[in-house]
């Protein structure tokens, strides 16, 4: 192994937090939505690091099970996306408001 | 040429109420496309009618114990409770629906197809050995709650609730999964039960690899209280409680918590008991847990006196029932205590699914009869509709946890697993907080008995459709049922032994 | 070293485009940056031995999810985030970005110094355990085959073979005991990560005898080949040569293509050949005249590790014939191959993949649940105002009172605002 273990978990953890920092920051609904996908990534880049160091392919089916839940979501999520915009005409998440905290 | 596993190593009969709800809501999606609209009760008929037959089959296979799908799916008595307790729900939630769909005009037949899918979810869930299959049966138990709580689509309430669920919901999963990749890491694998032995080889041999184990855990136990609204994850449930119509709130309040909590329970006492600092130990996620199930109790009820509208009450009080199950959950790192607490754990779920279904049959009664559901309008319900508002008694009384209600026999092997665990203070901290509930729980009794509506209301509105009726008649059966005769549920869940699928 | 430098590109690379993403204005170039992200994640994939998994993130995630969301994004023209703020002084990011600062960078650091003393390099990755299985040629009977005291084979009859089992490292005494009584031992090193066979070989009076071989599991060199280890377990030959059954020449007898020579009893030889069907004979002293045993049109699957075992089975008669037992299991596939992720979801993970099918249709049948609406039939009655606006809306002025009311009719009676012209 020459580049380590460790260094893809790092970055994958950089990624991670980058992501959370974008749903939490970020206030357009699809913005937050593509945080979301990054911080799937960053989890997927450390399954796969794992899986090389522990040389099973274990870490390898779980990403792909990630990536295809994240497609269904993708798909259920940008539907609800388009359904609100009809109704709103924004997808500003702050201005989900009608319910008052 | 692929060996696909045979049959018998499959084992499927373990997992057939599971697999029948989820094969038949594929063909019921088929059948209903022939189904009319004027006459989609039959929709209705045929997905109760699945459940009933998965109830059935459910007791039959209740003492076949063994792992299903090469040690994916594991068979045991805590499935088969959960399992109960699930299709209860469904069932409950299916019936009540029906009416309520039609008079706000939404009534569609994938409805019903959804609320399979969901079941189906769930029931994986509490049966789930792995950690991939806890990830996708959460994907499936969620995504379809998504949809459902958008399903009122015009009305921008409920595209909120349904927006605000899925994206905190997403951001939720996507902890588990890197929860789950450190745990992979740490561990090699991600079935529970290889998990448990390798990390008590790694406690044991005091490895750095155990710095992994624990943020794994920690991201699987944040992932984990996003479903089941502890706090501080809790941010969403009362918005998506609120705007999501009724009936899949009563539903949503129930089966995601009881899928949760079923993961919850098999991650940490069959995959994590292991943990400790020194051998003999309550695990080192004790605490954690244990902080959790405190500040959830206290947020809770806290927050919840000073709501008006009944539904966000509900929510709060749906959080601070979170907080009590996850005290059993704390107690379950005591070591020898785990069987008890999830015994605990289990009939305080029940008894919260009865409970619950009931008090939101009310709620839709309420809404159709007086247009909504603030407290003011239950006010003078006791002269109004005097069936109802006593039924709403036995809920409030079972929530609160009063005698002689399910609620105060859940409340009572909670709180006896917490003391037999050492967690005097948590105990405290339930028992304090239980007395502050009931302030807003006997607030909404004495609105409906002791205050009378302003206007009288001649025309005599149904209050409620048959299907209401029968999930609270339902309810409170369950309710009264098991706060006088334990014994009956108690008799189910005193063969649960979740410690037994650990191998030594 | 490149591949250092390649880590170091790739991960700049894709930290950068992920900051880019966040910072971002235009959401169509924030999905582009995390493109950029996702193909380098792909890249950083093909580093870490998974070429599948790489090419699934590129076509399933970067081109067909983000392509989904670009679409979202023009659809609803969603580009220009900008115009949907509500006024130029809030900021983009919302309000408590200092503090969600400050806990993200917590939390990186918190995780960043569990990752760091969790040295996870310093261990040793784990090898695969060793396996063993059992072939019975013996003619004394069913034999019962201990390794160590793990039972491996109960009542094994002639010509049965067990699969392979997991037995942890070490040294063993392998104990085979026929039915008939009596037992044999022999030691054996069981070392990370390889398969051996286990032998009971023998005449039919006498305590069977114990051969135990390598079987090599290993992928093999060329895509599609299968492997074959041919063991001689035939007391009484010499020198078998095994030659290709269609490469007999008639006129002197002998065979041109001649596969294996002079293997000796308790020997073992290992080819590599091509998938296909496999036509061989067994020739003692490497005589065309001494033919023992014959193969015809065995199929040699692909990716597969197979063992041929040369023996005497006596027949309940009494007479004896020479067999070659064929002993097929699929080898190991490469770490990170479609074949190899293929395996397992078909068998270990197939539950996770079933209800994976399921989540798919139910976000199917979500989503247009969600955006399906009635489409109601449009008004085709467009009016047209007969007088222009401004001049009504004087008149009006004028006149003290609405005088227009819906669009007029087109042949309905002139309202009042119509007829009187301005003076």
């Amino acid at each position: 192994m020459v580049v380590q273990t460790e260094s893809f978990v790092m970055l994958s953890i950089v990624l991670f937090v980058l992501g959370a920092m974008g749903v939490l920051l970020r206030r357009n609904a699809i913005m937050v939505f593509m945080s979301i996908e990054l911080m799937l990534n960053a989890a997927n880049l450390a399954l796969v690091a794992f899986a090389r160091y522990w040389g099973n392919e274990t870490g390898q089916l779980f990403v792909f099970f990630v990536i295809t839940v994240a497609a269904a979501e993708v798909a259920v999520g940008l539907a609800l996306i388009v359904a609100i915009f009809r109704s709103k005409r924004s997808i500003n998440i702050d201005e989900l408001h009608e319910m008052k905290g | 040429m692929l060996q696909l596993p045979s049959l018998e190593t499959l084992n499927m009969g373990a997992a057939l109420p599971a697999i029948s709800i989820a094969a038949w809501a594929c063909i019921l999606l088929l059948i209903d496309l022939w189904i009319p609209k004027d006459r989609k009760i039959l929709t209705v008929y045929l997905a109760a009618g699945n459940l009933v037959f998965a109830f059935i089959a459910n007791l039959l296979v209740f003492n076949q114990s063994g792992d299903s799908f090469m040690g994916m799916y594991v068979a045991d008595q805590f499935s088969g409770v959960m399992n109960l307790i699930i299709i209860g729900t469904a069932l409950l939630s299916i019936v009540l629906s029906f009416d309520y769909l039609k008079r706000v005009g939404i009534e569609r037949g994938e409805y019903y197809v959804l609320v399979l899918f969901v079941t189906a979810g769930a029931m994986f869930m509490a049966a789930a050995n792995d950690l991939i299959l806890i990830f996708v049966a959460l994907e499936l138990l969620s995504i379809p709650l998504y949809v459902l709580s958008a399903f009122r689509a015009p009305d921008i309430r409920s595209e909120e609730a349904g927006m605000k669920y899925f994206l905190l919901g997403a951001f939720a999963s996507a902890f588990l999964v890197f929860g789950g990749a450190m745990v992979y890491g740490a561990t090699g694998t991600t079935n529970l039960n290889e998990i448990a032995a390798s990390a008590g080889m790694i406690i044991a041999s005091n490895s750095s690899t155990s710095l992994f184990l624990l943020l794994g855990a920690a991201l699987l136990l944040v992932g984990l209280g996003f479903k089941v609204a502890a706090v501080p994850f809790h941010e969403w449930t009362p918005d998506v409680y609120e705007g999501a119509p009724t009936p899949v709130t009563a539903f949503m309040s129930v089966a995601a918590k009881l899928g949760g909590f079923g993961s919850l329970l098999r991650i940490l006492v069959v995959g994590m008991s292991a943990v400790t600092m020194t051998a003999g130990e309550p695990a080192v996620w004790q605490n954690v847990v244990a902080i959790l199930a405190g500040l959830t109790m206290i947020v809770g009820n806290i927050v919840a006196l000073s709501q008006a509208n009944i539904k966000r009450m509900l929510a709060y009080s749906s959080i601070a029932n979170a907080g009590y199950i996850l005290m059993a959950v704390a107690a379950a790192g005591s070591p020898g205590l785990a069987n008890e607490a999830t015994r605990g754990a289990l009939v305080y779920m029940l008894a919260y699914m009865f409970t619950n279904m009931g008090a939101f049959a009310v709620v839709i009664a309420v809404e159709r009869a007086n247009g909504g559901a603030d407290l003011e309008h239950f006010v003078g319900l006791g002269k109004a509709r005097p069936m109802l508002a006593i039924m709403m008694v036995v809920f409030m009384m079972s929530l609160t946890g009063i005698p002689l209600t399910g609620g105060f026999i859940g409340k009572a092997l909670v709180f006896a697993t917490t003391l037999n665990a050492g967690l005097v203070w948590l105990a405290i901290i339930g028992v304090l907080t239980s007395v502050v509930s009931a302030y807003y729980y006997v607030r909404v009794i004495v609105n409906m008995f002791l205050r009378d509506a302003e206007a009288s209301t001649e025309e005599a509105t149904p209050g409620y459709s048959t299907g209401v009726q029968w999930v609270a008649a339902v309810a409170l059966g369950g309710t009264v049922l098991l706060g006088v005769l334990p014994t009956l549920i108690t008799v189910l869940t005193d063969r649960v032994s979740l410690v037994a699928s650990i191998t030594p | 070293m490149t591949e250092v430098w390649l880590f170091i590109i790739a991960g700049a690379l894709a930290v950068a485009a992920a900051v880019m993403m966040l910072l971002s204005e235009n959401a169509v170039h924030s999905a582009l940056f995390l493109i950029v992200t996702m193909v380098c994640i792909a890249l950083l994939f093909l580093m870490l031995d998974s070429p599948f998994l790489a090419m699934i993130q590129i076509t399933v995630y970067a081109g067909a999810i983000m392509v989904l969301f670009l679409f979202v994004i023009m659809l609803l023209g969603a580009e220009k985030l900008g115009t949907a703020d509500p006024g130029p002084e809030k900021s983009r990011f919302r309000w408590f970005t200092p503090v969600a600062l400050s806990l993200a960078l917590a939390l990186l650091f918190s995780i960043g110094l569990v990752t760091i003393q969790g040295n996870i390099d310093a261990q040793e990755p784990p090898v695969a355990d060793p396996t063993v299985r059992v072939v019975n040629v013996s003619n004394s009977g069913p034999v019962d085959v201990y390794v160590g005291s793990l039972l491996l084979a109960d009542d094994l009859a002639f010509g049965q073979s067990t699969s392979f089992a997991s037995v942890p490292v070490g040294e063993y005494t392998v104990s085979v005991r026929p039915a008939s009584g009596g037992e044999t031992t022999a030691v054996f090193d069981a070392v990370a990560a390889e398969s051996t066979n286990i032998v009971a070989h023998g005449p039919a009076d006498e305590a069977p005898g114990i051969a135990l071989f390598l079987q090599d599991m290993r992928p093999l060199a060329n895509e599609g080949d299968g492997r074959i280890t041919i063991f001689n377990a035939k007391a009484d030959s010499t020198n078998v040569a095994v030659v290709e059954t269609d490469t007999y020449n008639t006129a002197d007898g002998s065979y041109s293509f001649v596969r294996v020579q002079n293997l000796a009893f308790g020997f073992t030889s290992i080819l590599e050949l091509p998938n296909g069907d496999v036509s061989w004979r067994f020739l003692n002293d490497g005589d065309g005249e001494q033919i023992i045993a014959e193969l015809f049109d065995e199929e040699l699957r692909r990716d597969s590790s197979n063992l041929i075992v040369l023996a005497d089975e006596v027949l309940p008669a009494g007479t004896v014939r020479t067999l070659p037992l064929v002993v097929t299991a699929p080898t190991a596939a490469q770490f990170g191959s479609p074949r190899a992720i293929g395996y397992s979801l078909f068998t270990e993970f197939l539950l996770p993949f079933q209800v994976l099918g399921l989540l798919l249709l139910a976000a199917m049948v979500g989503v247009i649940v969600l955006t399906q609406r009635e489409i109601k039939p449009v008004k085709k009655i467009q009016q047209r105002r007969k007088v222009s606006r401004p001049l009504t809306s004087v008149i009006t002025a004028q006149v003290g009172q609405e005088v227009t009311e819906d669009a007029p009719r087109l042949n309905a009676p002139a309202t009042a605002g119509e007829a009187e012209p301005v003076k």
